[in-house]
């Protein structure tokens, strides 16, 4: 056995929320996962418990959670610095250590990001207007944070975002913040879209092409928008480009069977249920996605990437990085 | 509220016109119209959004008017009501035979909401021997999908219930999309449960086909003098539980039973006479409702000198 029972245990809950969409927004869960890792190097025996831990997480979060490419680009980033440790023949307690302090700059760095991005998509909502928004985005939370602070007065529709429901927790914090918030069904969006000025929403992915995985529903939101001619923005920070995409690779969309995140059926018997967690916004629907590095048209992110990545980019593989990273570890040196 | 349900409502307001028609006391058939008009609006004033059960009336009505004798005047109501109350209860079957015809072998469909015309659609051509299968959504804020996904379930057809909001996530799969009608106007728009237009812009963008099933009594006449339909905005407790309410003071819900569709995204309508175009909805209308319509047009006041500048 390469993982302690106890250390398996507490990945498996944390595995279990990811999955079963308990965690949903995409920064909160790129955190637990930062943590998480970090926890792996601190909590493990050796460093060899260390890497199996994280290699099982990683992989366990790329296949039940794929779609949240930020997760996966911060695993990898956490990873590769270990290796690198690793190879460097430090000591456990040294690379728990040097890891935590990377994972330190990792998260401030994403916050600066969203506090950023927030600011510059602020700019596009006027004093007055009425935004519609869905499911919970930290990005998206981190616009209103500074509408509020530059004193703009907007009212907001917020679809209440099935399966899960966690849009009336988006609803309740709008609210709480002072904004005009009326919370309405997934249903109600095209009803809405005649009062709506803007649609602002947050992002659990971006693909090469510019198209954006968010929260199932998001596309029939962009689409009713297009048709009524209201501009759709996207809040996501680069490093939620999937560079995967790039080679072709297709985002995997999770589907839960049963009806275990309909609030209100839960218990229902006997019922033959699908809910998928994602769905696929294409470009056209999209006006702009804004960033920490500018307001670009979605089939403009590649260039903004270009620079973080490389061009082409750096084909990214968490799994494999934290395959690498055992092997290492048992001695191996697959470089 | 009693009486639930847009046929039942309508039938029982056919057999309230016949009644009183067989009660009336008077001699002259002038004073019989007179009277039948008091009546229908003492009935329709019970349910004063209600398309079928002013239908109902108005259907009634339309066959008093113009009668030379009492008897003539008497029994054109009763047969009226009669025939009204046999057409509504025909209808829905007559709508499953004609739409059936519609659903073709290894269909995917999409229905929302719990309409029984929709429903009568898949079942004939379920048991007409078409495979095919189905997916319901829930239909929030009410759940009504799930009572349109156990009515499948029991008729033996493969059926898959979904959230609202992935609508588009399954349309790319969806070959035909069959709902109910609350209100049809005479332009060919549809009032149906909240969600209906969304679900017809995705299959517009998809390019599968949307239909409506609808007895004609649905089909709103006061729309051709240019009447609007009110959405009605229901209790925010359907949404969400009344505490949550209490505890955030600011949040406001907001909750329209329905939404309006217009006939640019509709395919057919599939109605007990046939399958129309959504904009010929018109020539129900006035083939129905013609003769009490011209009367109301004639109530327009002509005198319009107030408004010449």
């Amino acid at each position: 056995m390469n993982i302690s029972v106890l250390m398996q245990k507490a990945l498996e809950t944390l595995i279990k929320g990811i999955s079963e969409y308990r965690i949903y927004s995409s920064t909160d869960t790129t955190f637990a996962v930062i943590d998480a890792i970090v926890g792996c190097f601190k909590e493990a025996e050796d460093l060899r418990e260390a890497a199996h831990s994280v290699s099982m997480l990683v992989e366990s979060i790329a296949n039940s959670r794929p779609t949240s490419v930020i997760s996966l680009n911060a695993a990898r980033r956490l990873v590769e610095k270990a290796e690198t440790l690793v190879r460097a023949r430090m000591p456990k307690e040294s690379v728990a250590e040097k890891l935590a302090t990377e994972a330190a700059a990792l998260k401030k760095e994403i916050e600066n990001s969203v506090t950023i991005a927030a600011a510059l998509g602020a700019k596009r909502v006027r004093d007055g207007s009425t935004v519609m928004t869905c499911s919970y985005s930290k990005s998206v939370m981190a616009l209103f944070s500074r509408l509020k602070s530059e004193g703009k007065r907007v009212r907001v529709f917020v679809a209440e975002s099935r399966p899960g429901g966690e849009g009336v927790v988006t609803a309740q914090e709008l609210s709480d913040m002072g904004f005009e918030t009326e919370l309405i069904v997934d249903s109600a969006a095209r009803f809405f879209m005649k009062d709506t000025n803007i649609v602002v929403v947050g992002a659990e992915a971006i693909a090469a092409n510019g198209a954006v995985i968010n929260k199932v529903g998001t596309s029939l939101i962009a689409l009713a928008a297009y048709e009524a001619r209201v501009r759709t923005f996207v809040i996501a920070t680069t490093h939620k480009f999937s560079t995967e995409t790039v080679f072709g690779e297709l985002v995997k969309l999770p589907v839960v069977e049963g009806t275990a995140l309909l609030p209100g059926l839960e218990h229902i018997k006997n019922v033959v249920a699908k809910c998928p967690l994602f769905d696929v916004t294409p470009p056209r629907y999209i006006d702009a996605i804004v960033t920490e590095k500018g307001v670009v048209a979605p089939e403009a992110v590649l260039l903004l990437v270009r620079e973080i990545y490389g061009w082409p980019a750096a084909s990214g593989d968490a799994v494999a990085s934290a395959k690498r990273l055992v092997e290492v570890v048992s001695g191996g040196d697959p470089a | 509220m009693k009486v639930r349900g847009a046929g039942r409502i309508a039938r029982t307001a056919a057999y309230a016109m016949k009644l009183a028609a067989q009660m009336y006391k008077g001699s002259d058939p002038k004073d019989f119209e007179e009277y039948m008009k008091t009546v229908a609006e003492v009935i329709g004033s019970t349910r004063p959004t209600a398309v079928s059960l002013h239908n109902a009336l108005r259907y009634v009505l339309n066959r008093v008017t113009g009668a030379k004798s009492l008897e003539e005047a008497v029994s054109a109501a009763v047969s009226a009501a009669d025939s009204f109350i046999v057409a509504s209860l025909s209808a829905v079957k007559r709508i499953g035979d004609i739409g059936s015809k519609l659903i073709e072998e290894g269909d995917v469909v999409l229905t929302h909401c719990n309409s029984s015309a929709a429903l009568s659609v898949l079942k004939t051509a379920f048991r007409s021997g078409k495979r095919f299968r189905v997916y319901a959504t829930e239909t929030r804020p009410k759940f009504q999908g799930l009572l349109s996904y156990r009515e499948l379930a029991e008729s033996g057809i493969p059926v898959t219930l979904i959230p609202d909001s992935a609508v588009r996530f399954v349309m790319r799969e969806v070959d035909k999309v069959v709902v109910g009608a609350d209100t049809v106007t005479a332009n060919g728009a549809v009032i149906n449960k909240v969600g209906t237009s969304l679900i017809a812009l995705a299959a517009y963008e998809a390019r599968a086909r949307f239909y409506v099933a609808t007895e004609t009594y649905k089909f709103s006449p006061s729309t051709i003098l240019g009447e609007l339909v009110t959405i009605e905005e229901r209790e925010p407790v359907e949404v969400v539980p009344h505490d949550l309410l209490v505890r955030y003071p600011n949040l406001r819900v907001r909750n329209p039973a329905f939404d309006v569709t217009p006939p640019e995204y509709i395919d057919a309508i599939i109605t007990e006479r046939g399958v129309i175009p959504p904009k010929a909805a018109a020539m129900v209308l006035l083939e129905d409702y013609g003769a009490t319509l011209a009367e109301e047009l004639t109530l327009i006041p002509l005198d319009i000198e107030d408004f010449v500048v």
